[in-house]
């Protein structure tokens, strides 16, 4: 291996001594600063390359050079109906680093409706029906998690809700679904392969229905749910609910931070839960974190003041204490008075709230992002 | 972000007196000889720090048989230039950087000193920074040849660092079909 990863390169004169080389931690090091994309191609190269490249202290090491990446949903490009003459629209994911650069493009995906969450995986869900679906976005092979309860005895087939999540300590990715009076979890197998069927037991049944799957969040020590918005302002349904992957069991109910709030979504910050609130007419956005889960102890940590914002959604806190966030901005319209919506990646300053722009959205940007954790490097499936 | 760049011109040009004992005398792998300041040689390489703590450097030139005179005069010349730039904490806050890792991206007159260098010449400083065990020189000299990288294919790869093709087709084949999104252009 040492051989072949060595560089034979011939001076062109008054360089070193003849045939230099290049130490095995030299090609590390120049390797770590390049993207996934030539690197995945760099597998290419010889043998030994590729095995620099799949070692997991290289993929670590080239990860922490290359910063938070994001996943998102966009429009992709219009395809031919097969047999027809007309086209359909479609929908891909996305992953691109903080300035913007695409990194990945998994097309025409069928299920859009992304989790917010923090894995090398990502669960998504169709559009109408919440027939979930967990997918690696290194190699675009996707699972079904979610589907209509097959239980004959079960009279009327319930519509249910589908999400994933890793059980910690144990590090094994389990998927549930939740029906009205029970739920089903089933442990997503490493290497069972993407046509895998899963096998599902039964579990307790959720102290409320969840609504959407955009209203979900997988942390380390469970799954969180808010209730459907319109739920929100009831009493007795104000209240978060938590799944713990680990046990299988459902943990006591959070109570909301206030009695009357309108939660828009929760997001994980630094490995906290935390919950985004509008508030007076959506001139300020608040980030209530969790500190305190069994007294449902919450503080108010950011407050947002939104000038000519719609809408922001948190993504992450940097080592440095500034926030990532998206900013639904409206935008005046180049030669005309009418205003138009743009998202933009910022990063806000806690101290000083100010707010520097790095990216803007393209106009096929679709609205939804979350953090990627995995590494496109890899090119077996997790599952 | 403006980096103090007339400084380094200056200290470059300097001649330094024969026998000042602030300084230490490095001799290339062709006889040349280059001065540098003892406290940057130190600060900057492990290899050099070891020598001088150990005693072994000599009046006359510490023999560097390794290094070819245009590599160290590479070397020299970024050990003076770093000595004179303007501390990077007063960088960070300006630029926007996620780099996570205990290497921080290069910065500007580090980027400008590697990008005057022709492909051979940085090779060379790369394996003299690493030879010399100069962590920071060795970073930026890689970024520089990773950026290099980028948009290349592997053949081009193989040819830049003379690497045998040590796959079958049908081996290369497969890879290709695994990562077909990798082949598009970047």
């Amino acid at each position: 291996m040492e051989d072949a990863i060595l560089r034979q390169r011939q001076h062109g004169g008054g360089g070193g001594g003849g045939n230099a080389s290049l130490p095995e931690h030299v090609i590390f090091d120049v390797l770590s600063w390049l993207p996934a994309k030539p690197l995945c191609r760099f597998r290419c190269v010889s043998k030994a390359w590729r095995a620099l490249i799949s070692d997991p202290a290289f993929v670590a090491a080239q990860r922490s050079r290359a910063g938070p990446l994001l996943i998102g949903v966009f429009h992709g490009p219009q395809k031919p109906i097969m047999h027809m003459p007309w086209y359909r629209d479609t929908l891909e994911l996305r992953v691109m680093d903080m300035h913007g650069n695409v990194l990945r493009v998994v097309d025409d995906v069928d299920q859009t409706k992304l989790q917010r969450m923090r894995l090398g995986l990502v669960c998504l869900a169709h559009q109408v029906f919440d027939t979930g679906a967990a997918m690696d976005p290194a190699t675009a092979r996707a699972l079904r998690i979610g589907g209509y309860l097959d239980d004959p005895a079960a009279d009327d087939p319930m519509i249910q809700f589908s999400t994933f999540g890793r059980a910690m300590p144990s590090g094994m990715y389990k998927a549930v679904r939740i029906y009205d009076k029970f739920c089903q979890i089933a442990t997503l197998e490493e290497g069972a392969g993407g046509g895998a069927e899963l096998t599902w037991r039964q579990g307790p049944a959720a102290p409320f229905l969840p609504c959407c799957s955009s209203r979900c969040t997988p942390m380390e020590d469970g799954v969180y749910f808010l209730p459907c918005s319109i739920h929100c302002f009831v009493p007795g349904r104000n209240r978060v609910a938590a799944f713990d992957l680990e046990t299988e069991e459902w943990k006591p109910v959070i109570q909301f931070p206030r009695a009357t709030m309108w939660p828009t979504c929760l997001v994980e910050l630094n490995g906290t839960l935390a919950m985004v609130e509008s508030e007076e007419g959506l001139c300020q956005t608040n980030v209530w974190l969790l500190v305190d889960s069994e007294k449902s102890i919450w503080i108010k940590q950011h407050v947002i003041q939104m000038h000519k914002s719609w809408r922001i959604e948190p993504l992450e806190v940097l080592g440095d204490g500034r926030v990532l966030l998206m900013n639904l901005v409206e935008k005046q319209r180049q030669g005309s008075h009418r205003l138009t919506l743009r998202w933009i990646l910022q990063l806000r300053d806690p101290n000083t709230g100010a707010h520097t722009d790095l990216v803007e959205m393209p106009r096929e940007y679709k609205g939804q992002m979350a953090l990627y954790r995995g590494s496109l490097l890899r090119c077996s499936s997790a599952f | 972000m403006e980096v103090d760049k007339g400084k380094g011109e200056a200290e470059e040009t300097r001649k330094v007196a024969e026998a000042d004992r602030d300084t230490v005398t490095l001799k290339s792998s062709d006889g040349k000889l280059f001065e540098v300041s003892k406290e940057a040689a130190a600060r900057l390489s492990t290899v050099l720090a070891g020598m001088i703590a150990g005693g072994s450097i000599d009046d006359n030139g510490t023999d560097l048989k390794q290094i070819g005179s245009e590599a160290l005069e590479n070397v020299v010349d970024y050990c003076n230039k770093h000595a004179n730039s303007i501390p990077s904490a007063a960088l960070i806050s300006s630029s926007i950087s996620f780099n996570t890792a205990p290497f921080k991206e290069p910065e500007e007159w580090e980027r400008k000193f590697v990008d005057r260098l022709s492909h051979d010449a940085l090779f060379d400083l790369v394996e003299a920074a690493n030879f010399l065990g100069m962590e920071r020189l060795l970073d930026v000299t890689c970024h520089k040849i990773s950026e290099m990288m980028k948009g290349k294919s592997p053949d081009q790869i193989r040819e830049v660092f003379n690497i045998k093709n040590d796959y079958t087709k049908e081996e290369l084949e497969e890879i290709r079909q695994e990562l077909a999104w990798a082949f598009y252009d970047d």
